[in-house]
Formats: structure tokens, C-alpha cells, sequence
């Protein structure tokens, strides 16, 4: 049984138009994101692993329009997104959150940690009294582990895992359903990272989010999601439960991706798929398949047309046209 | 406010000024002879009885100093507050809101750094006439383009800073952000550029008083004293030396403030 | 007769080396390191940041800054020739007869590495006129058969190509090649995939795997990720607060961690396709090396932690009984025996 899910993305693009030349003409474009499709049920962690490249940073950005989609439809709890006018995307923003990675850059350093975690309650006029947001600021800060006397201390003397601290904190003060995070923890040291990790989880539970965890930590990502969303130039690969994902992959890009995290159990090293090259050009992907340049299994009809999504398994799709490899 | 002021240098920087504009308050206090009265006793070196000596008309430099301040201030520091004023918002909002309102900015921007700061000053001056309200006026007038480049340029930087991302994903508006993320991290650039202006104001209405559009005669001013006194260095510098550095004791106090501001 | 007698399988000997910031109140950044790198072997060096494994490696090529970096100890290290020659002694002009010749170093970021003016045909060729005697054709070619051997696709289109035009990983093998141009008997990897994708990440392991079993080249590799050195390394260093506190060979290391800063490192990463585990972070954070605690530097964040003993008395590395492994740890041999009752405990409850 499916409920409605919160959030639904159909057919989502974004193009890029290259320029060159002393008049700027439009030369091509990028698919930064081609033809995207995902569903994300309230409470429910979606995982989008990719590398460079991806588009998976542009995606998170997209759903929550910071960055303006060209094509697409995007519905948030029933409400369709894309037509919303910028009072309803304010009001959006209530809803929809967004953590980033770099926590050096995120947080104005000329502020102090009290109106960095205030401003989502003065911008959208929750809270207005000095007190209640004093109040308010001192909650999230235990929410995140953080003592008050956070409150009046500057952005500059605080490490990493404590500015994400106060960025997750941020993104909370407006009690949000949805949270993007986007490569949350791949700046921070990595006795940190785990300290993130772990808050992360405790919130999700606690605060019932849904969450669309974008990173290219495979094994963070499998910790955190439910189901996993793996994107390769623009485009949805495979698409499924984050076990089904990480350990019966049926897509060659998913398979080569978890060959490929190095593993410390001596013994269990899975078998190791090297790929050819590198990611290919975004502005002129190959034909068909995207994937088929690197892919150890390709045959020539995967250069005709783009694989369709198909179902795999319960909620488990794949865009791969060979059903006799994996 | 309390920890701005536990700082040493904007403490120095604040005491400067209001010393500064103390002596020109309490001018008719202050000085030891009537600024305008001419003597016989011209271009003296200094003694006991005008302790900077007199100038070419004979007159106290002391006195003329310490009068002096007084339009000196208000053209220095009243031209650069009004192309702050002017230039403050104008470069926030051309370079954060970008598109045509960038455009047109621009275009006037660049049109009034293209033009001689002095010829153009000379021109307005000479159409409203030379009282010491238009010249503060005209002086800002024709310095807020240099204010207004350099705040667009740092907001066109800052625009695209990830905490200013971060801003606008919690719904925050252009003028929001304007005022609390760009304009802060901008103050430090302006301060300097604000101490800059006040003495190119100063002594850009000196070289209109030689013209005699500046701040009329015999009313002292110090760029005007700086000016006459180069004729006669080798007699007397303290002519142009010190109101030379009663400028230079203005701009820096600016520049201790300007550069304490994190 | 000289007195230092290398063993012949020896490339490298760390002995006591200590490297230390600021001149007024110097702050020890490595404290008394001591290890060996045998010829073929590969040798991880696995921390946080700030432990100072970077700063050793940079030692080992003597490339600490100078004036600011005080190294004390020495770093005796075997030449193509044959003979050994001590880096904390020798000068700049010596150093730079043996960088890139006796032993290399590649570093996370190559494209501070590479001069954006020049074609990666003309810093390869750059590296081999510094120590080798080759003709320009010989130069050529041999770069050539350098970026081939790297992986590199189109070899003759990346040597014409500027750093800019290649992609990081393309651009970490160029890192590669220059530094392998002359044959080192040593090659220094301070993170040299942190950077790059993780596909791309395989490839060059893979890559450097395969040319150190033909050119039984050593290799000493600095990282933060614990499981890529269990993929890449017979032997690891585990540092912390500037000091080495476990060493052994990789096997043995990850299945029986002895010292609790390994455990918990382990422990606070989720590993890939493993469904029970619970990540356990380690509370608080590195510690400041101009302010260590007392007694063992680890002992705020340990859970095995006894107070009066771990707060007071500082562990010395100790050998196990089988010489195999080494432990900085004042309680290791109580918890790995408190661990072994547990283990046979629940074999005879199963």
C-alpha cells in the first residue's frame, strides 16, 4: 500500500547553454539533469549516489527551486511546485529545507550563532519577540547537541562538525517536512563525519523527515536511506530499496560503483569492476545508453535508444536493456 | 557596541576626530588671533607670537589652522557621507539585482569615473554657485561613482557566496539579504574608500577655491592654505605642512576606524 | 666498515623523528616515529587530520618548511646506488638530487602540482631531463610509454593537452607518471585519491597495484581511509596526537584491533552491505598538540579509559609477544584478553 507520496518529481531537466565566442552564442547545451523521475514518501530518506558530474547537486537544488528547473513537474505534498508564485515559494521554504556541504561557507561569518539560527524565524515572520526566539534558538541548539551559551559566540571559532551543527540547526528552526542534504558531511574530518551521521539519523527519527541525501559516500548513504536513487549524467540508472541497491545491484553502473568502495573485512572484497576512462563529456553524451562508453556489458543495441526505467523488484527499477547480466 | 570600543585602534581613530572637530567647534576659543586679519608681518617663520608663523598676507597659520577645520570638516566629511549615501545603495543593488538595473548603473558609473572628478565639479559649482552647502553637495556628487564601483564589485562576489544561497532557501528577500549578508561583509571596503574621500574633497575643493569657485576668501580652508603654501615652501612650509597634516590626522583617524572594522 | 650497516631489504628507516612548528614555543607535530619500509612493501600511514601523518611524509623528503619546521631524528633512506644517506642531514642541494630520482612523492591535489602554462608532454619531460640521461626522442617517448602504462586513453592527445583540459583523475595520473619517470625506489602518496570519484579512485589503485608488483617499487601511502589501506597495504601505522599507536601487518590489524583508538575508528564508519552495525562516533575531537592531555592523548575519548592509570601514566609502543605488531596502549593486553574470554564465551553459548 502507497501513501501519497510527499514529494513527486516527473521528468525533470535542467539545460545549461554553453557560450562561446565574443558574442556568447549558444553553441549547446548540457543536460545537467535529463528526464529525472522520483518519488519521495513522507518521513522516507531518499539516497541520490552519483560522482561528479552527475547532476546530483543540481537535482536537490532543483526540487526546491534555488535552482529554476526548464522542464518538469514537481509536487509537494499535492501542491504543484513549479507554478508556485514567489509568495508560495516562500511559504514552500517552510516545508522544504536544504543543508550544504561546505560549513565554512554556508554561515555568514560577520553574524553571531543566534541570528545564523534565527534568521528562518525572522525571514518567514514565525517568531517575532526577542524572547520567544531566544527561546526557540536554545531548543535547536539542544536538538543538535549544542549547550545555549553557543548563542553568542561568531561563526569563526567553531570547527566544522559544530558550524553543521548550527546549519542543521538553521534548517530545522522552521519545523520543515523535507530536508535536502547535500554531501553533508564529505568536508568535515572523519571522526566527525560520524558524529553528523548519527545526528542525522537520531533527527530523522525524531522529527519524522523526509530526506533526499545526496553524496557520493555509498556507505553513509546505504546507513542513512531507505532507497537509493543512483544517477549517472543527468539521468536515473537504477532506482530502489537501499539494500536491494548496495547488495543485488542490477544496473552495470550501480554494480561497478559498489565494486568499487574500497572495504576493510580481509576476505569479503567483492569483485572489483574497473572502469574504462572517465565520466563522459556532458555536452556531447553518447547515444542510447549514456553509460554504454564505460560499460563492461554493452552490446550495440544499447547505442539506439535510452533505456526506460523498468521494475526489477518491489519498487526496484532499472535503465538497462540486458536482463541477463545481473 | 561595548566590545567595538574595547578595540585600541577605533578608540585612537574616534579620540582623533572628536579632537579634531572639538578645535573647530571651540575654534573662537582656540586660536589666538582672528583668522582674517592680515598684518604687515607676512610669511614670518614661527615664533613665539604665531607659533606656525604668518602667511603671505600675514596672516596667523595657527589661527587659519584651527578655523580652518571647520569648513574643512563639514566639505570633507559631508561630501563623503552624501556619496556614501548615494553610492552605498546604488552599488548593492546593481550588483546584487543585476540584469538592467546593473546596466544602467554601470553606464553612469563608468561615464562619471571617465570624467575629471575636478572638471565636472568646476562646471556644477560654477552653475549653483559656491556656498559651502552646494560644494558639499557637488563633491559628493562626483565622488559616489568610485563608492558605488567598489561595493558592486565586492556584492557581485558576495552574491554568489554559499551562506547567501542559504539565505534565500529559508525564503529571505533581495532587500533582506542586501542588508544583512552583503552590506556587512562590505562595511570594511567602504571605510576605507570613505576615508579616501574625505580628503580628495578636501583638497579637490582646494583646487576649486584657486579658481575661485571653493569655499570664498578669507574664510581659512585647509585645502586652500595647502594650496597657497606651495608657492612658498622654501619660505615658510609650515604653511602647507600643517594643514597638511591636520588632513592627514582626519583621513587617518577614518582610516583606524575604516580598518578596525572586521 | 660504515657504521650504519643497511639491511639490504631496507629502502627506508624513520628512526625517533620529530617534527616540531614555532620558534618561540615549538609545538611537536610528530613525536619520536620510528618505522621501516622494506623494498616491494607497501606501508600505510592511517589518522585523522591533524595527527600528523602528512607532516611525516613531508619529512621523509625532507619538504617540512624550513625555518619553520625544527626535524630532529633521522631518516635514513637507501640509494639506487646503493648506499644510504640521511635526509634530516643533508641540504637542499643534495635533497634535490634524491627527490623524484631516489624516492618521489605525489599529493592530493595535482593540479597545484602542475604548471597550467605547460603541456603535461613538457612537465613530463621536464621531470626525466632532471635525472635521467635521455635524448629529446628518447624523452618523448618514454613519456609516452609513461601515460600508457598510467591508463591514460589517447596518450598523444594528453601530452599535447594543458592540466586544465583533463579531469582530476586523468590529471592524478599525469601526478603519477612524472613521479615515477626515474624509477624511484620509494614513492611518498600523501591522499592522492581523497580528491577523485570513487570509480576513478579503483582505477588508479588498481593501476598503482599492478606497476608496484612489476617494479617491486615501495610504497608509502598516507591516508585517512581505513579501508582503502586494508585494500592496498601489507603493513599500517595507526597515528594519533603525532605518535604511532598500533602497527602491524593489515590482516591481523583489522581483524584484532588492539589499541581503542583503531577500534573506534572502525567503528565509526558504516561499511557498505553490512545491516546490523551502528555507527559509533568518537566523542569530542582531535586534540590540540600545543595542549595534550596528561598521560595517554587519547584517554578523553576512549571508552576503555581508566582514571587514575590512562590520566597519569604515558603508554610507551609496545611489541606484541609474536613481534608482529606493536600497541601504544597502557591497557591493550587486559582488553585483548577481556575480548578473547567474550569471543570463546559466545562460541560456547552457541
Amino acid at each position: 500500500m502507497t501513501d501519497t507520496p510527499l514529494m513527486s518529481v516527473r521528468n525533470l531537466r535542467k539545460l545549461y547553454d554553453i557560450r562561446k565566442g565574443v558574442f556568447s552564442k549558444v553553441v549547446g547545451r548540457v543536460h545537467a539533469v535529463n528526464d529525472v523521475s522520483f518519488e519521495i514518501a513522507p518521513g522516507e530518506t531518499l539516497g541520490l549516489a552519483g560522482e561528479s558530474g552527475s547532476g546530483k547537486t543540481t537535482i536537490g537544488r532543483s526540487v526546491l527551486r534555488l535552482i529554476e528547473p526548464t522542464d518538469g513537474s514537481i509536487t509537494f505534498n499535492g501542491e504543484d511546485v513549479m507554478a508556485f508564485s514567489a509568495a508560495d515559494l516562500r511559504n514552500y521554504r517552510r516545508s522544504a529545507q536544504i543543508i550544504f556541504q561546505d560549513p565554512f561557507a554556508s554561515i555568514n561569518p560577520r553574524m553571531k550563532i543566534r541570528d545564523v539560527i534565527a534568521e528562518p524565524l525572522r525571514v518567514q515572520k514565525i517568531l517575532t519577540t526577542a524572547a520567544e526566539i531566544d527561546q526557540r534558538v536554545t531548543e535547536l541548539l539542544d536538538l543538535v547537541s549544542l549547550s545555549p551559551d553557543y548563542k553568542d559566540r561568531s561563526p569563526l571559532e567553531l570547527s566544522g562538525g559544530q558550524r553543521q551543527r548550527i546549519v542543521i540547526a538553521r534548517a530545522l528552526a522552521v519545523n520543515p517536512k523535507f530536508l535536502v542534504a547535500d554531501e553533508p558531511i564529505s568536508a568535515l574530518d572523519v571522526s566527525i563525519q560520524a558524529q553528523i551521521v548519527s545526528l542525522l539519523d537520531d533527527l530523522k527519527e525524531r522529527l519524522g523527515l523526509a530526506m533526499l541525501f545526496i553524496s557520493h559516500d555509498l556507505a553513509v548513504m546505504e546507513y542513512l536511506s531507505d532507497r537509493i536513487a543512483v544517477v549517472y549524467l543527468g539521468q536515473i540508472m537504477e532506482i530502489g530499496p537501499a539494500r536491494a541497491i548496495t547488495q543485488t545491484p542490477k544496473h552495470p553502473y550501480t554494480e561497478a560503483l559498489i565494486s568499487a568502495v574500497p572495504d576493510d573485512r580481509p576476505g569479503l572484497r567483492r569483485k572489483r569492476i574497473v572502469l574504462q576512462g572517465d565520466v563522459a563529456d556532458p555536452v556531447s553524451p553518447p547515444s542510447g545508453c549514456v553509460f554504454r562508453t564505460r560499460c563492461i556489458y554493452a552490446r550495440p543495441e544499447c547505442a539506439v535508444a535510452r533505456p526506460e526505467l523498468r521494475e526489477v523488484g518491489p519498487r526496484h527499477f532499472k535503465a538497462c536493456i540486458r536482463d541477463d547480466v545481473l | 557596541m561595548r566590545e567595538l570600543l574595547k578595540r585600541p585602534k577605533i578608540l585612537i581613530g574616534v579620540a582623533i576626530l572628536l579632537v579634531m572637530v572639538a578645535i573647530s567647534v571651540l575654534a573662537p576659543l582656540l586660536a589666538p588671533y582672528d583668522p582674517t586679519a592680515s598684518s604687515v608681518m607676512f610669511l614670518s617663520p614661527p615664533s613665539p607670537e604665531n607659533w606656525l608663523g604668518t602667511d603671505e598676507l600675514g596672516r596667523d597659520i595657527l589661527s587659519r589652522m584651527v578655523y580652518g577645520g571647520q569648513s574643512s570638516l563639514i566639505v570633507g566629511i559631508g561630501a563623503a557621507v552624501i556619496a556614501a549615501v548615494i553610492g552605498i545603495p546604488v552599488g548593492l543593488c546593481a550588483g546584487y539585482l543585476g540584469g538592467r538595473i546593473d546596466l544602467l548603473a554601470t553606464q553612469v558609473i563608468d561615464i562619471f569615473i571617465a570624467l575629471p572628478g575636478l572638471i565636472l565639479a568646476l562646471i556644477i559649482t560654477a552653475m549653483v554657485g559656491p556656498t559651502l552647502f552646494n560644494l558639499v553637495l557637488v563633491l559628493g556628487f562626483v565622488s559616489w561613482p568610485r563608492i558605488a564601483r567598489l561595493i558592486r564589485g565586492q556584492t557581485l562576489a558576495l552574491r554568489e557566496s554559499v551562506f547567501v544561497e542559504a539565505s534565500k532557501a529559508v525564503g529571505a528577500r533581495a532587500d533582506w539579504i542586501m542588508l544583512k549578508h552583503i552590506w556587512p561583509n562590505t562595511m570594511r571596503i567602504v571605510a576605507a574608500q570613505f576615508a579616501l574621500t574625505v580628503a580628495y574633497s578636501i583638497f579637490t575643493s582646494a583646487s576649486l577655491s584657486f579658481l575661485g569657485l571653493g569655499v570664498p576668501p578669507p574664510t581659512p580652508d585647509w585645502g586652500a592654505m595647502v594650496r597657497a603654501g606651495f608657492d612658498y615652501l622654501a619660505l615658510n612650509p609650515g604653511m602647507s605642512l600643517a594643514p597638511g597634516a591636520a588632513v592627514a590626522v582626519t583621513v587617518f583617524g577614518f582610516y583606524l576606524i575604516g580598518t578596525s572594522i572586521k | 666498515m660504515t657504521s650504519t650497516d643497511i639491511d639490504d631489504n631496507r629502502v627506508l628507516s624513520v628512526e625517533h623523528l620529530s617534527v616540531s612548528f614555532g620558534a618561540n614555543v615549538p609545538v611537536a607535530v610528530v613525536r619520536d616515529v620510528t618505522f621501516t619500509i622494506n623494498k616491494g612493501e607497501i606501508v600505510a600511514i592511517v589518522g585523522e587530520s591533524g595527527c600528523g601523518k602528512s607532516t611525516t611524509g613531508l619529512a621523509l623528503l625532507g619538504l617540512n618548511p624550513d625555518g619553520k619546521a625544527s626535524v630532529q631524528g633521522a631518516i635514513k633512506l637507501g640509494r639506487k646506488g646503493g648506499d644510504e644517506v640521511d635526509i634530516v642531514r643533508l641540504h637542499e642541494r643534495d635533497l634535490q638530487r634524491i627527490r623524484g630520482n631516489d624516492a618521489a612523492m605525489i599529493f592530493q591535489e595535482p593540479m597545484s602540482s602542475l604548471d597550467p602554462l605547460y603541456t603535461i608532454g613538457a612537465q613530463i619531460e621536464e621531470a626525466l631531463s632532471v635525472h635521467r640521461r635521455l635524448s629529446a626522442v628518447e624523452r618523448t617517448r618514454e613519456a609516452l610509454r609513461l601515460v600508457s602504462i598510467l591508463g591514460i586513453p589517447s596518450p598523444e592527445k594528453c601530452l599535447k593537452s594543458y592540466p586544465h583540459q583533463l579531469s582530476g583523475g586523468m590529471r592524478q595520473r599525469v601526478m603519477i607518471a612524472i613521479a615515477l619517470s626515474c624509477n624511484p625506489a620509494l614513492l611518498i602518496a600523501d591522499e592522492p585519491t581523497t580528491a577523485l570519484d570513487v570509480t576513478v579512485q579503483a582505477q588508479i589503485i588498481d593501476r598503482l597495484k599492478q606497476l608496484q608488483r612489476e617494479t617491486r617499487m615501495a610504497i608509502l601511502f598516507v591516508t585517512h581511509d581505513l579501508a582503502l589501506v586494508a585494500e592496498i597495504a601489507d603493513r599500517v601505522l595507526v597515528m594519533y596526537a603525532g605518535q604511532i599507536v598500533e602497527e602491524g601487518p593489515v590482516a591481523d590489524l583489522f581483524t584484532r584491533p588492539l589499541m581503542p583508538y583503531t577500534q573506534a575508528l572502525m567503528h565509526s564508519r558504516p561499511r557498505l552491505g553490512d545491516t546490523r552495525q551502528r555507527v559509533k562516533a568518537i566523542p569530542g575531537g582531535a586534540p590540540n598538540p600545543a595542549a595534550l592531555p596528561t598521560g595517554c592523548a587519547f584517554h578523553r575519548r576512549c571508552a576503555h579509559a581508566v582514571a587514575g592509570l590512562c590520566d597519569v601514566k604515558t603508554p610507551v609502543l609496545e611489541r606484541t609477544d609474536d613481534g608482529q605488531r606493536q600497541v601504544r596502549c597502557l591497557r591493550w593486553r587486559e582488553l585483548h584478553e577481556d575480548a578473547q574470554c567474550a569471543r570463546q564465551l559466545q562460541g560456547n553459548l552457541q
